[in-house]
């Protein structure tokens, strides 16, 4: 029961402390990458609590689960039962297994069906833009004539980049390089990644606030991170130029109006270069991450491991 | 399979361009002869093509005809409004270099960059 309740307090207070400091922070647009980082921590962080939390309720009413537990962990079946005890018994037991194992269920349905989506989505797009557009071998893009301006990737085997004729007629050849550089760091980066699990936390809980600000995040985070790696200190003015080019594009049919929040926030860093974190901050920032992917497990096992290492089990003796 | 991708463009830039349904034998003809194509790699492109949905096919006699699903720009203008729709329920299918922006927001992005060479 403790350890139960433990956990969900840690998934309460990860989810609060995360919409409270990490949306506002500075640190990571100045280190993009362990914003990334911290963001899925903190996504995977919270429902991991939970799930384990259910299981912890229902230790004590799950024989098998007991005695599998006391033999890896040299105690007895009865003693771990009592270290996880739960007031109500069966019927807490019961429930935790069922929330543990729906909301496992549903993390599992979102995330198969999230990469679905997604791959259908690519294969459309490469075999469509495939049969119209000419390939540029030199930096490997491929053409396509349509005059909106638009440079993007389309991740997945084989990966490619998509330039229109209208951006390469808007961009001088220097930003050309940048953005596609830019591009290129998505896909080595492996940001579609990144994206594909906040977009799969989101489809899980639509409805939640935290996945929905990891979400915006996590894609402005990549944006950022892929101008850092495009981009050496004397080439950011030219592009944020490239990017104001084509943020300011005809309007397509049919796009809502998109929040310019994040574009202006890249072309705001790109032309003030601020101070690097030092690699203390780095590693404490990796550190957190790392403390916030183990602590739920820790917690979960911790009655567990007390009944191995602090208690024996006075076993009946047989004749 | 590789070079299949080329000959599936050129196959469809043929059916664009024809008026009407086209048989594997005519695709086959209207293509470049400069290599010695093989009548059933044009079935196997065209048959691609249908399973993509890029084509539909109806029988004529004992062989089968066949015609773009849409036109060549209704083709380009799906997909790019496909690809550049990333409003609302944006999947994380492909990755931009920056969204377009209404007017206004993109002014202000103008002013920024001034500002930054002044």
């Amino acid at each position: 029961m403790t350890a139960a309740l433990a956990l969900l307090a840690f998934a309460a207070l990860v989810r609060i402390s995360a919409l409270r400091v990490l949306p506002g922070a500075a640190w990571p647009r100045r280190a993009p990458r362990l914003g990334v980082v911290a963001w899925q921590a903190v996504t995977l962080a919270v429902p991991a609590s939970v799930i384990l939390a259910g299981l912890a309720l229902a230790v004590p009413v799950l024989p098998v689960a007991a005695e599998d537990m006391s033999d890896v962990l040299g105690a007895c079946a009865v003693l771990l039962r009592e270290h996880y005890e739960t007031p109500g018994g069966f019927v807490v037991g019961f429930f935790g297994l069922l929330g543990a194992v729906a909301l496992s269920a549903r993390w599992g349905f979102s995330v198969a069906g999230e990469l679905r989506t997604v791959h259908r989505h690519r294969a459309r797009q490469r075999d469509g833009f495939a049969l119209v557009s000419r390939r540029d071998v030199l930096s490997g893009t491929w053409v396509v004539d349509d005059e909106r301006p638009a440079v993007f990737c389309i991740p997945g085997h084989p990966a490619r980049v998509v330039v229109t004729t209208g951006a390469l007629s808007v961009l001088t050849p220097q930003q050309r390089v940048l953005a596609l550089a830019h591009e290129k760091a998505h896909l080595t980066g492996r940001h579609h990644l990144a994206l594909t699990l906040a977009a799969a936390a989101r489809r899980a809980h639509p409805r939640s606030r935290l996945f929905a600000v990891a979400e915006a995040e996590t894609a402005m985070l990549v944006e950022m991170h892929a101008d850092d790696r495009a981009a050496v200190a004397s080439d950011r003015p030219q592009l944020a130029a490239a990017l104001v080019k084509l943020a300011a594009g005809p309007q397509p049919v049919g796009t809502m109006a998109i929040n310019g929040g994040p574009a202006i926030q890249r072309v705001q860093r790109l032309l003030t270069t601020g101070p690097a974190l030092t690699q203390h901050q780095r590693w404490s920032i990796r550190l957190t991450a790392l403390t916030l992917m183990l602590a739920p497990v820790l917690i979960a096992a911790a009655p567990a491991l007390e009944a191995a290492l602090l208690d024996y089990c006075r076993l009946p003796i047989h004749t | 399979m590789k070079g299949l991708g080329e000959l599936e463009a050129q196959v469809m830039e043929i059916l664009w361009s024809a008026e009407s349904a086209l048989a594997v034998r005519q695709v086959l003809d209207a293509l470049p002869q400069d290599r010695n194509r093989a009548y059933t790699t044009v079935m196997t492109v065209l048959d691609n093509l249908h399973r993509k949905d890029f084509v539909h096919r109806e029988r004529v006699g004992r062989a089968w005809h066949y015609r773009p699903a849409t036109s060549r720009d209704a083709h380009v203008a799906g997909l790019m409004s496909e690809a550049l729709d990333t409003g609302g329920d944006r999947t994380a299918a492909l990755v931009h270099f920056v969204e377009q922006l209404p007017p206004e927001e993109a002014a202000e992005l103008r002013a920024l960059l001034d500002r930054s060479r002044e």
